[in-house]
């Protein structure tokens, strides 16, 4: 009997997920470029200039685009090494639910990723987060969700061309510009501690954006594999 | 005999001077057209009052816009023709198609900015025109980059279809995110174009530019068209290698 | 005090670029079309007339 469409996707993900925290390499990696352009950032503004709180999202959102981007280039990188995707391909698991399971396990690399750029900031920047962690992190899950949804599939698709590591932010970036404009708006909307209200248009703009493209991308990914 | 059809294409091989002609008579009208269309903004349009002379940039602006928008339309067309049907033709055309829109799309980008400077006072603007342009031009580069990047031709094709569709898709999020932040941040626009009730002169000039560009377009399109023909047709030479027909 | 009346800016030389810049653009594309065109063609007549030669 063909497992449900769910519980593939699960067993994917789980898949992914093990090989990634049998070495966790990657994720440190990825963890430590973020901090660092965290860091960076600090160093290439006037602090006299520009207040931290003012500058905090733009640096969180363009630092969680770029370590995204990074994220996302190893999730089809797995599979190429020992054309192990030729065994996943040839189960009786739902090509969507393949690219469902890889898509989740790169939404958790990712969100975890953020979970701990976030409070970092806050220590670096000296910003009192505190009440606005919850919320902050809602936000950055729906944002994440965007990105991988898209991500994961041009992940896929570059993993087969020439020009793998260059295609994937060349394509990625214009897809990602709703969702870290929106992120963005409504993380310093939060931080300016101005009523969430404001900020309603963009989170609106993230789900329609997810809801779309997570569907999109689903549909869109048996055509990106071989027949 | 050629066949009368789009792309020139017949069924069995043509020896390479039975292939239809890249320039042909709709170029050949297309180039005619556009002289025109030059000569009459240049000599025979007065120039405006507040705007002076740049404003005849305008001319050459939003035909071209409307070109791009032609042309795009059809890759987003034919990218959904191509996963329904498979039919290779459609993946060409396509193809075509992504590469003339880039050189409307670069037109516009670039005439824009010569516009804006003396009218608004400054080279770029966020406004809702420019900047889809501008995300617009970076998702047909992507495309054709992507295009570049896939040796299989099957595989090229579906990529491609792929990334059509799904850029058509964006198209309302970039809006809405332009929307969104125009109403955050209005422009202060230093000298406000007043939208000219045009004087039927002017709006003559202005129609044959659109009509000229168009044609002008599906031109392009057509001879990049029967350029990947042919293309087509040596690769496929080329990789059967000598085993003859 | 009467001030003369002043003509419309001179904005020419942005409208000179324009024009020149787009008809440079559209002509250089179609001129690049072209030159594919043409080494196609050559590479097809050579492969063409090479295959031919082998039926015999």
């Amino acid at each position: 009997m063909r497992p449900g469409l769910l519980a593939s996707a699960l067993v994917v993900a789980r898949k992914d997920l093990a090989i990634e925290f049998r070495t966790r390499t990657a994720f440190l990696a990825v963890l430590m470029f973020a901090i660092l352009g965290v860091a960076i950032f600090y160093f290439a503004w006037d602090v006299t200039a520009v207040a931290a709180i003012d500058l905090a999202p733009g640096v969180l959102w363009v630092i969680f685009t770029f370590s995204g981007l990074l994220s996302l280039q190893r999730s089809f990188g797995v599979e190429l090494a020992d054309r192990a995707m030729d065994a996943l391909l040839l189960s009786p698991i739902d090509r969507e639910a393949i690219f469902l399971g890889k898509a989740l396990a790169n939404l958790i690399f990712v969100s975890g990723i953020q979970l701990l750029t976030i409070p970092s900031v806050g220590l670096l920047y000296n910003l009192p987060l505190g009440h606005a962690l919850p919320i902050l992190f809602a936000i950055a899950l729906l944002a994440a969700v965007g990105l991988v949804a898209v991500g994961t599939l041009f992940s896929a698709m570059a993993a087969n061309t020439r020009l793998a590591e260059l295609l994937l932010p060349m394509l990625s970036l214009p897809f990602f510009v709703p969702v870290v404009y929106g992120a963005a708006q409504a993380t310093s909307t939060l931080l300016a501690a101005r009523p969430m209200a404001e900020a309603w248009p963009f989170l609106k703009l993230l789900i329609a954006f997810d809801l779309v493209f997570l569907t999109a991308c689903t549909l869109a990914f048996p055509y990106t594999l071989e027949e | 005999m050629t066949s009368a059809s789009f792309g020139g294409e017949a069924s069995a091989p043509l020896s390479v001077s039975q292939r239809a002609p890249l320039f042909d008579w709709l170029f050949v009208v297309a180039v005619i057209g556009m002289a025109m269309a030059y000569v009459r903004a240049i000599f025979f349009t007065p120039i405006e009052a507040l705007q002076g002379a740049a404003q005849k940039i305008y001319y050459l602006h939003v035909p071209a816009a409307l070109s791009a928008y032609i042309s795009l339309g059809v890759v987003a067309l034919t990218s959904i023709v191509y996963l329904w049907l498979g039919d290779e033709r459609a993946d060409r055309l396509a193809e075509s198609a992504g590469e003339v829109g880039l050189l409307f799309l670069t037109a516009v980008l670039t005439t824009g900015p010569l516009w804006g400077k003396p009218i608004w006072g400054t080279w770029w603007t966020w406004d809702a025109r420019l900047t889809l342009t501008l995300f617009l031009w970076f998702l047909t580069a992507g495309y054709l980059v992507l295009r570049g990047a896939v040796e299989d031709r099957a595989m090229r094709a579906r990529y491609s279809a792929v990334l059509g569709i799904l850029a058509a898709l964006l198209i309302p999020f970039i809006h809405l995110s332009v929307y969104l932040f125009n109403t955050l941040h209005p422009m202060p626009i230093v000298l406000k174009p007043e939208k000219p009730s045009m004087p039927t002169e002017m709006l003559v000039t202005f129609l044959g530019f659109f009509a000229a560009c168009t044609v002008l377009c599906i031109a392009l399109i057509r001879a990049r068209y029967r350029y990947g023909v042919e293309r087509d047709a040596l690769r496929e030479l080329e990789s059967a290698g000598g085993e003859g027909y | 005090m009467v001030l003369p009346p002043s003509g419309p800016p001179d904005t020419s030389a942005y409208y000179h670029v324009a024009y020149a810049w787009a008809a440079v653009l559209y002509a250089g594309y179609a001129i690049l079309l072209w030159s594919r065109s043409r080494r196609v063609r050559e590479r097809l007549r050579v492969t063409g007339g090479g295959q031919s030669d082998r039926d015999a």
